[in-house]
């Protein structure tokens, strides 16, 4: 069947005034544009006026026609410097919200900025990778969300990446115009965003929850370790202060534990994040796209098409590889938003139920056994030995030059400490040892590659673990290196080179043998 | 295709840089030396002169060795390019993958006739150092053509899809 049309757009309600005709549309930020980068500023402005006593008295003599002594004076010039400035602020959002718009005519789409700096971005619409759509709470409120447009090109994405505020319906008709636009098809039969109802893959909020907890990253694990010691070290201290009747003292662990509240609340906030803005995570395939939606107060929702995907990759943060769970990305160029390193296509599940689940979603890509893989041979570990010694060595000499340089001139410290400070240089040394070789041999039992008929398949991490299944013919170059001791023992380590954003661009492979490598050149080959 | 070595030439440009380098290295830990001497550190200053030391006996020795390791070979299909001194790298780019290709050449690279290709592909650049002027736009001319080539099929592949 042709399902080829003609690629002018019918007016279908969205082409607006200015000028426009038939075939064109052109689209300008809704006005919320204004209050949704501006209000920031407007809220600290109002917050200040509440908070401030005498600016308030100065609101309220002002509305009471009260004469106004010298000092309510100077607030009152204060107070019209800081309208003037938040007019001034709203101008300019006034004018950028005028003077930008986007405008898709003849199979392009323009993107025209005429402020201060005045840009013109053209793309093709067949270059459009992705058509998102975002909607946070403010947005809700006004029935308006963000539309945004992502491009395929490594060296447009930065550039030519579009975003607009638009009301919700508008949004939807011009996704799917220029989608039709794209796929060469009538508007009708154009695919916009996915129906609530219909998914291949839903998870419930029981998933979505262990999704949130086990997603947790090390830093915020660290940092709630130590919010926790801290706040019952000092709850215990302050406790004990408040017996004593010592209130000079309680009222600074009072202040402590505020402090120690906020980290608490940071930490916990991020872990609400996680559950929040994947809450109803739920995704389609249809045809050649896969349709993902989520979020509860920001609602998000994002195609991507299945020829653009570049690899895929399975993470698992360290609490969930504890419980031998990782979540499904896809890397490809554009949609690197809050996601720089690739969009999220599965959440977190054992390796069978990503397995499964892809054979729905992803069929073109099949999980291998891991099992299976090369592993980094044992003469790494001489290597990554010898190079914790050294590691060792330098942390016990940098922390003794550091006291040296440092309280060199301290001769008590030295007549009191002097025969003991190189037990604790050593110690140090041990004990960056030790953790240099505990991570060497946590990444020697992480790592391995393997050659699939298809796809090349890595395994990489210390603590977390990351398996990337990376199709032959999307790889653009290899590259290999040999250091000094790898020459010697038969060994080489290098990367992947792939058409990704940058933060997963490079993929690395472990040490392996000369010959283990050999056979993904032979699998490069085959592709060209 | 064998691997074929880079140009004499290639020996004096690099023992230029890297001269020019360690000179850059002299004056700094020549300035530390000059600042520190009678000052009481943990260490004595004079061992910023062993490391000075080193580093010109690595300078002078790296350009005969990174020349002999430096390799490169172009096939049909692809570019394969090894380097490195003590540790050693190798890059193979599919020409087919190719986006641009740039010839470069510094001013120390022209006092000795010589230029680098640039190649980049969508995952990132490869250079190929030290190549003679008229042999680097022999390559690049080569590399041209046969993008060319595939370019064409991949047009006339389309053609029958369609």
């Amino acid at each position: 069947m042709n399902r080829k049309k003609d690629m002018t757009l019918p007016n279908h309600g969205i082409a607006a005034g200015d000028g426009t005709g038939e075939g064109e549309l052109f689209l300008r930020n809704h006005i919320t544009y204004i209050v949704e980068r501006a209000w920031t500023v407007i809220l600290v402005f109002v917050l200040s006026i509440i908070g401030n006593g005498e600016l308030l008295d100065l609101v309220i003599s002002f509305l009471k026609r009260e004469k106004l002594d010298e000092n309510m004076q100077m607030h009152l010039l204060w107070l019209l410097g800081a309208i003037a400035l938040l007019l001034v602020l709203v101008g300019w959002y006034l004018n950028r919200w005028y003077r930008t718009t986007l405008t898709v005519r003849d199979g392009t789409i323009t993107y025209r900025q005429k402020t201060l700096t005045r840009k013109s971005n053209t793309m093709s619409v067949k270059q459009v990778s992705n058509v998102n759509v975002e909607q946070n709470i403010f947005e809700m409120i006004f029935g308006t969300c963000k539309m945004r447009l992502d491009t395929d090109s490594l060296s447009t994405a930065n550039k030519t990446d579009v975003e607009m505020i638009l009301k919700k319906k508008r949004a939807e008709e011009v996704k799917k115009c220029i989608l039709a636009m794209k796929e060469g098809v009538d508007i009708q039969e154009a695919e916009g965003d996915m129906d609530v109802e219909e998914y291949d893959i839903l998870y419930h909020f029981g998933e979505t929850m262990a999704n949130g907890l086990l997603s947790i990253t090390v830093s915020q694990l660290v940092a709630a370790v130590v919010f926790l010691v801290s706040f019952v070290a000092t709850l215990g201290i302050t406790l004990n202060d408040v017996a004593k009747g010592d209130y000079d003292h309680v009222f600074a662990g009072l202040g402590l534990l505020v402090m120690e509240f906020f980290t608490a609340y940071s930490f916990v906030w991020a872990i609400l994040k996680k559950i929040l803005q994947d809450f109803r995570f739920r995704a389609r395939r249809k045809d050649d796209q896969i349709y993902v939606s989520c979020g509860l107060w920001k609602r998000k929702s994002y195609m991507v098409p299945v020829n653009k995907i570049n690899a895929v990759k399975i993470e698992y943060p360290v609490l969930a590889r504890i419980f031998g769970r990782g979540y499904l990305r896809v890397l490809n160029v554009g949609g690197e938003g809050e996601e720089a390193d690739g969009m999220k296509l599965l959440l977190l599940g054992s390796y069978d139920d990503l397995r499964r689940r892809m054979e729905i979603l992803l069929p073109e890509f099949q999980l291998p056994d891991l099992r299976e893989r090369t592993r980094v041979p044992r003469q790494w570990m001489y290597i990554r030995m010898l190079a914790s010694l050294a590691a060792g060595a330098v942390g016990g000499v940098a922390v003794y030059l550091g006291l040296r340089i440092g309280l060199g001139s301290e001769k008590g410290f030295w007549q009191d400490y002097g025969k003991i400070i190189p037990g604790i240089c050593l110690g140090i040394g041990a004990a960056v040892m030790f953790l240099w070789l505990l991570c060497s041999y946590l990444r020697y039992k992480t790592c391995g590659i393997g050659f699939q008929p298809g796809e090349l398949l890595l395994v990489q991490g210390t603590f977390r673990k990351e398996v990337s299944l990376i199709p032959y013919g999307r790889i653009q170059y290899i590259c290999y290196e040999r250091g000094p001791m790898e020459q010697f023992l038969g060994l080489q380590h290098g990367h992947v080179s792939l058409l990704a954003s940058a933060a997963s661009r490079c993929r690395r492979m472990g040490s392996f043998r000369v010959e283990d490598f050999q056979v993904l050149e032979e699998k490069l080959r085959e592709t060209y | 295709m064998e691997f074929q070595k880079i140009s004499g030439k290639a020996k004096g440009c690099m023992m230029v840089n890297e001269v020019l380098l360690s000179l850059i290295c002299t004056m700094v830990l020549g300035g530390i030396w000059w600042f520190f001497r009678e000052e009481d550190l943990p260490v004595s200053i004079h061992l910023v002169w062993v490391v000075l030391a080193v580093i010109w006996v690595v300078s002078l020795a790296a350009p005969f060795v990174r020349y002999e390791r430096y390799r490169y070979r172009f096939t049909e299909e692809e570019i394969d390019v090894k380097e490195g001194f003590l540790f050693i790298e190798r890059n193979i780019v599919p020409i087919e993958r190719l986006h641009k290709i740039a010839m470069e050449s510094g001013p120390v690279d022209r006092i000795f006739g010589l230029s680098k290709v640039i190649v980049t592909t969508a995952g990132g650049d490869v250079t190929i150092r030290f190549l003679e002027t008229e042999m680097a736009e022999r390559i690049v001319e080569r590399l041209k053509t046969r993008i060319n080539q595939y370019a064409v099929a991949e047009r006339e592949e389309q053609k029958e899809d369609e």
